[in-house]
């Protein structure tokens, strides 16, 4: 691991030490308020009243009963909202249900009463008339010739399809062709934290200040500003402290709701949904059917390949296509051939709503191509690890679909050839011969690659602000926004090193659109990277405005902040755009943010100790090798716990994790029977880092948090398939699934 | 959702408990109960009964018979305490039961009278022809078979006003264990699980074999065809494989969310040759086989 | 009713069937005690009652008017400082909303065991989610606290 080393005259780098979370003695005290723990005086209770049916059309909503009720200070309907919309186009959905309902959990109502008991029983006195419609219960259906149409638009919400070459006449003559289908299940992102805030409404000034958790908050802040018809200035949103988020942040409605009710009641208003409400309203990893045609030379060589996927994004848009596109891109995993092609659709139905989750449509095209690789290396008769080091992509190599140039700080081989290294790979056959009784024994291993920002063409920019005070205290508002890494910390050293001057003299906020410049989405692995980067350059600007003005900064900030605020200089602002591959490749320049191709990207490869109850079908999953190529991890042992927890929502989706609805109705409908991982279904884990560093980052850093999450269903799969000898292609593998692939196996 | 707040009674003493109970329901540790209530189970007025266990130990054993009583309303952990070494099968249960924090407040008495079949603590009990012993609205007792006690889903052969107060094991043998099967290793309700005890001869020979299987039928289940194949043998793979395949004639399960009944019929076999593998190879911590302790004081 | 040491009103008994989170959150002010699931099954509200870690969302206020209760506010005056330490040097924390229920299994395993096994770890926290997923850092911050309270002398 890179981290810089310490230079004469400075204090010791920050960047490359492990450095614990500023708000962590809060947390352990129980000082910290989360959005939902915040209480106002005079502060009302808010309820939600939400669809029970996944598709029908509202005739008729009467609130007359609800509003007489004593204590109910505001119900508002879709008729009561200035501009019922949750973004600027149709299929983005309305704010509350209006002509029709399109999915369990939807919300039609918002209740205000002095307590939640009376806002509950208030929504049980709306009264409803709905005409059921029949239910468009998956992708299937939507695409059927007499299936009802969702949207004006209709049943398809996005198309997406490339191809480098002729797939087939590539495959023609190889040594081996696998045609293979998998299916990744809708995952819950169970944030323990359930959506909520507080909100609350200025009446003179007409604007709201709200409290609610986001992963994006200038995108809800522009949502809650259309939704009431205001001015985006009218609206503040503190969106942290919150209580975890992966995704979840992104598309959530809460924002909105908070607003509306507070604007109505005239009052602050409090809501935080149930597990339940989570589980049926709360977007989902989409669930994906892909199929892959993959051929290979006797040597392992891939010689083509062709992904088609598709996927149900439930009701509205949300990440719909976007996913589909981060799919595309990643169709060919990390590795490089001549000949490539994907073609993803994805449909509107009346199931879950599908948005943002960690990994973002990797995971789902990563299980096919890797699942694949570890079926031919079985078939040739090749070492599954030197299967994927013929392939790999190295720095700079062109990509197989898009043929854009990739970042040299590209070290997916060097990720590989430490996994092989590691005791977990080299050992594997003598802990396979340990196993005992009913448990067979298996290592797999898998590699994944995913890129880091929106990707070249969409101007993906974060943006930092810097002051200094006349103590020399130095005070940053940066985005993107902490949902749970304490991204404040890393950006406190990054900062800290850049100026030289001791970190406890710099104080860090986020996520207040009152204060913090737009700086776009928690997401796709962006923080440390562009927001760091952002912080970098806004810390640089103010020692070279020093330099230049002869001022030693590092000495005596005081002074030198004194002088600055004199001249009017005391104030800088910058921000880090994320710089485009230089190569676009064959992607057409007009197309260039339709597929959005990377420059930089994270790798990762992981090794996994699986056993298998031959008997029952269990799998447990005892130890579990990460390799990762982030560049410099600034905070190690942050950058640690983001790969293990990653790793582990990668192990759920692989074993256990799978929200079911049928016929449009949830049936995993809370943590009872929707089951996330344990402290005892987790592996003792190992992460290493592998040596690099990417120039446009900030100290050589890139991002790292979703890439965990990718190798380890294939890896997981890899090691069932080296214990008993079948490769399961539908996730989650539960024990049910598990046993029949082992009774129907031919060596059973 | 999360229910209107209940009216609470709390009773002076046992005896008090069945005035209070006219038209409320008895709740103890509440893990069952209160999640009901969520799901929009009425229950406005719940009578405490968790006041009741520093009355009385947790369990009790008889010197003279073995019999083991085994109090309703104190919660599991308490129960492993009170049981140690007395009867593994329940022993293993209790340990392989939700989590921590769910065994720090659940009851026996409301893992019976829930009526579940995939409930962990009763295969245990009803292998060992556990009795329920039941306070009837006048004060008076009557004790029930568990075998007769558990009635279908959720229902149980106990009427309005009428609470558990306690549970008999007249025998629990000192070799037993429990395995269940979830879709995770903590903290799960089971797709199905076994509980087993018997008496290893000297030669090796199964004897007084007591089998029960939860989740593979409306209630939990002996598996008295398995027993009776394994009764007076040795282990040996053929007589193995005969029980397996005796485990089909007692139980009938049924699709849920949880489990197909295909799965459970193969896994229902698969579970109990598991649980006759030689104790060496069992092969690691899912299986909560508590050893053989024949204590030198029985 | 004793709450972190201290009595606290005794509740009416109109609120006898409440549940003790709310009890403590709303009544008490107590907002350590998070609400995540309302049934047991994530362990956000995990307090400690008369020495055991239990759910507070399925504990009826009635059920423990004579009861000593431990919230994550209280763990510091109960000597579980080095543990709260531990849990931040160890970085065993990022969103940080499991982590008062985390701590609170963590304690009362601590006051029964002066050196818990990774087993007894993972037996005490097997109640307690956590997305972030820190659950390995977990039992690092319990040995470093055991540890800790050993050398001290139990405080």
């Amino acid at each position: 691991m890179t981290a810089p080393a310490p230079v004469a005259g400075r204090p010791a780098p920050w960047v490359g030490r492990s450095r614990p979370a500023l708000e962590g003695h809060d947390i352990v005290t129980g000082a910290i308020t989360y959005v939902t723990d915040r209480r106002e005086e005079g502060m009302l209770h808010g309820h939600v009243l939400r669809s029970a049916v996944p598709h029908a059309r509202i005739d008729a909503i009467d609130v007359s009963e609800a509003l007489a009720l004593p204590g109910v200070r505001a119900v508002v309907t879709a008729a009561d909202v200035p501009v019922n919309a949750l973004g600027p186009r149709a299929v983005d959905g309305p704010a509350l249900a209006d002509a029709v309902v399109r999915q369990v959990g939807e919300a039609i109502a918002l209740i205000a009463a002095t307590d939640a008991t009376t806002a509950q029983r208030a929504a049980d006195l709306i009264r409803l008339e709905l005409t059921p419609l029949p239910v468009v219960d998956g992708p299937a259906a939507a695409a059927a010739a007499a299936a009802p149409q969702l949207h004006a638009s209709g049943n398809v919400s996005g198309n997406i399809a490339f191809s480098s070459g002729d797939v087939e006449a590539a495959i023609a003559g190889a040594a081996l062709v696998l045609r293979r289908s998998v299916h990744t299940p809708a995952q819950e992102h169970v944030a323990i934290e359930t959506p909520g805030g507080v909100a609350s409404w200025n009446a003179e000034e007409e604007s709201v200040t709200i409290w609610c958790g986001s992963q994006n908050p200038g995108l809800h802040q522009r949502k809650v500003a259309r939704a009431l018809d205001i001015p985006a200035e009218s609206v503040r949103m503190i969106a942290n402290p919150v209580g975890g988020a992966f995704g979840s942040r992104n598309d959530d409605p809460m924002p909105v709701f908070l607003a509306l009710l507070a604007r109505a009641a005239g009052a602050p208003v409090h809501v935080h949904m149930t597990r339940e409400e989570v589980m049926a309203a709360g977007a989902k990893r989409h669930p994906f059917w892909t199929s892959i045609d993959i051929g290979f030379a006797a040597d392992g060589r891939i010689l083509g390949s062709s992904v088609r996927a598709v996927a149900d994004t439930g009701p509205i848009i949300t990440s719909g296509p976007n996913v589909m596109k981060t799919s595309a891109e990643m169709s060919t995993g990390p590795y490089g051939f001549d000949v490539a092609a994907f073609d993803g659709t994805v449909y509107y139905t009346n199931n879950a709503n599908a948005g943002a989750f960690r990994g973002y449509g990797v995971p789902q095209v990563a299980f096919a191509i890797e699942n694949a690789i570890t079926e031919a290396a079985h078939e040739l008769g090749l070492d599954p690890a030197q299967i994927r080091l013929r392939n790999v992509l190295d720095r700079g190599d062109r990509h197989s679909l898009y043929r854009h140039r990739t970042t040299t700080s590209l070290n997916v081989r060097e990720t590989l050839r430490t996994a092989v290294d590691h005791p977990l790979w080299a050992q594997r056959h003598r802990w396979q011969a340990e196993a005992t009784g009913p448990w067979r024994r298996g290592t797999g291993i898998a590699v994944a690659m995913k890129g880091v920002g929106m990707g070249s063409g969409t101007g993906d920019t974060a943006r930092a602000r810097l002051s200094i005070d006349d103590h020399g205290q130095i005070t940053i508002w940066a985005g993107p926004n902490h949902t749970g890494q304490s991204i404040q910390t890393t950006y406190g050293q990054v900062a800290a090193d850049a100026l030289g001057l001791p970190i406890d003299t710099i104080d860090v906020r986020v996520g207040d659109t009152g204060a913090v410049p737009e700086s776009g989405p928690t997401a796709a692995s962006r923080s440390t990277y562009a927001g760091g980067a952002a912080v970098r350059a806004a810390c640089d600007e103010l020692v070279e405005r020093c330099r230049g003005l002869g001022l030693p900064l590092a000495t005596d900030a005081a002074g030198v902040g004194t002088k600055l605020i004199e001249l009017g200089e005391a104030e800088v602002n910058a921000e880090f755009r994320l710089p485009d591959t230089d190569d676009i490749g064959i992607v057409p320049p007009e197309q260039l943010a339709t597929f959005a191709p990377h420059r930089v990207y994270g790798t990762c490869t992981q090794v996994v100790r699986v056993e298998v109850n031959a008997l029952t079908g269990e799998v447990r999953v005892p130890e579990l090798l990460c390799v990762l190529d982030c560049g410099t991890p600034i905070n190690p042992a942050a950058t640690i716990g983001q790969a293990e927890g990653g790793i582990l929502q990668g192990l759920g989706l692989a074993i256990m994790e799978d929200h079911r609805v049928s016929e449009g109705v949830p049936r995993t409908t809370s943590l009872e029977n929707y089951l996330v991982p344990t402290i005892a279904d987790t592996p003792r884990m190992h992460t290493l880092f592998v040596e690099g560093s990417e120039d446009s980052g900030p100290f050589g850093a890139k991002g790292m948090s979703e890439v965990v999450v990718v190798p380890t269903p294939p890896a997981i799969t890899a090691a069932i398939r080296d214990a008993v000898g079948v490769l399961p292609q539908v996730l989650p593998v539960t024990p049910e699934r598990m046993l029949a692939l082992i009774e129907e196996s031919p060596c059973a | 959702m999360t229910p209107p707040t209940p009216t609470l009674l709390r009773p002076e003493g046992t005896a008090d408990v069945s005035r209070l109970l006219t038209g409320a329901r008895a709740v103890a540790g509440g893990t069952d109960l209160l999640v009901q209530r969520r799901d929009g189970l009425e229950a406005p007025t719940l009578v405490d009964l968790t006041g009741l266990a520093s009355t009385r130990p947790a369990a009790t054993r008889d010197p003279g018979t073995g019999e083991l009583r085994i109090s309703a309303v104190h919660p599991l952990t308490d129960v492993a305490a009170g049981c140690a070494g007395a009867f593994p099968a329940l022993s293993a249960a209790i340990e392989a039961f939700a989590s921590t924090t769910i065994r720090n407040r659940a009851t026996i008495g409301g893992n019976l009278v829930t009526g579940s079949p995939a409930a962990d603590t009763v295969p245990a009990l009803l292998a060992a022809d556990a009795v329920v012993e039941i306070v009837t609205p006048d004060g008076g007792r009557r004790t029930v078979a568990l075998a007769d006690f558990l009635l279908g889903p959720r229902r149980v052969d106990l009427t309005a006003g009428e609470w558990v107060t306690s549970v008999r094991v007249p025998r629990p043998s000192p070799e037993g264990g429990f395995r269940k099967i979830g879709g995770r290793r903590a903290q799960a309700i089971s797709f199905l699980n076994l509980a087993w005890q018997w008496c290893r001869e000297p030669d090796g020979r199964l004897t007084d074999v007591r089998l029960a299987m939860g989740a593979v039928a409306p209630t939990v289940v002996r598996l008295h065809a398995a027993a009776a194949a394994l009764e007076g043998r040795s282990p040996t793979p053929d007589v193995v494989d005969a029980a397996v395949a005796a485990v089909d004639a007692d139980i009938s399960p049924i699709d849920d969310l949880r489990a197909s009944a295909h799965y459970r019929r193969r896994c229902a076999a698969g579970l109990l040759r598991e649980a006759l593998l030689p104790p060496s190879t069992s092969g690691g911590p899912d299986q909560h086989v508590i050893p053989t302790t024949r204590e030198k004081d029985q | 009713m004793r709450v972190n040491g201290s009595p606290v009103p005794t509740p009416a008994p109109a609120d006898h069937g409440m549940r003790l989170l709310d009890y403590l959150r709303d009544h008490l002010a107590l907002t350590g005690a998070k609400e995540g699931c309302g049934m047991g099954e994530c362990g956000s509200c995990t307090v400690v009652i008369d020495g055991r870690a239990m759910t507070s969302c399925l504990v009826l206020v009635g059920q423990v008017l004579d009861a000593e209760i431990r919230t994550v506010e209280g763990l510091a005056a109960a000597g579980h400082g080095p543990l709260q330490e531990a849990f931040v040097a160890r970085q065993a924390i990022q969103c940080g909303y499991c982590i008062p229920g985390v701590l609170n299994s963590c304690a009362a395993l601590l006051d029964r065991e002066r050196d818990p096994s990774d087993d007894q770890i993972c037996a005490a926290l097997d109640g307690n989610l956590c997305r972030c997923t820190a659950y390995n850092r977990f039992y690092d911050a319990v040995h470093d606290a055991a540890s800790a309270r050993r050398a001290g002398g139990d405080a």
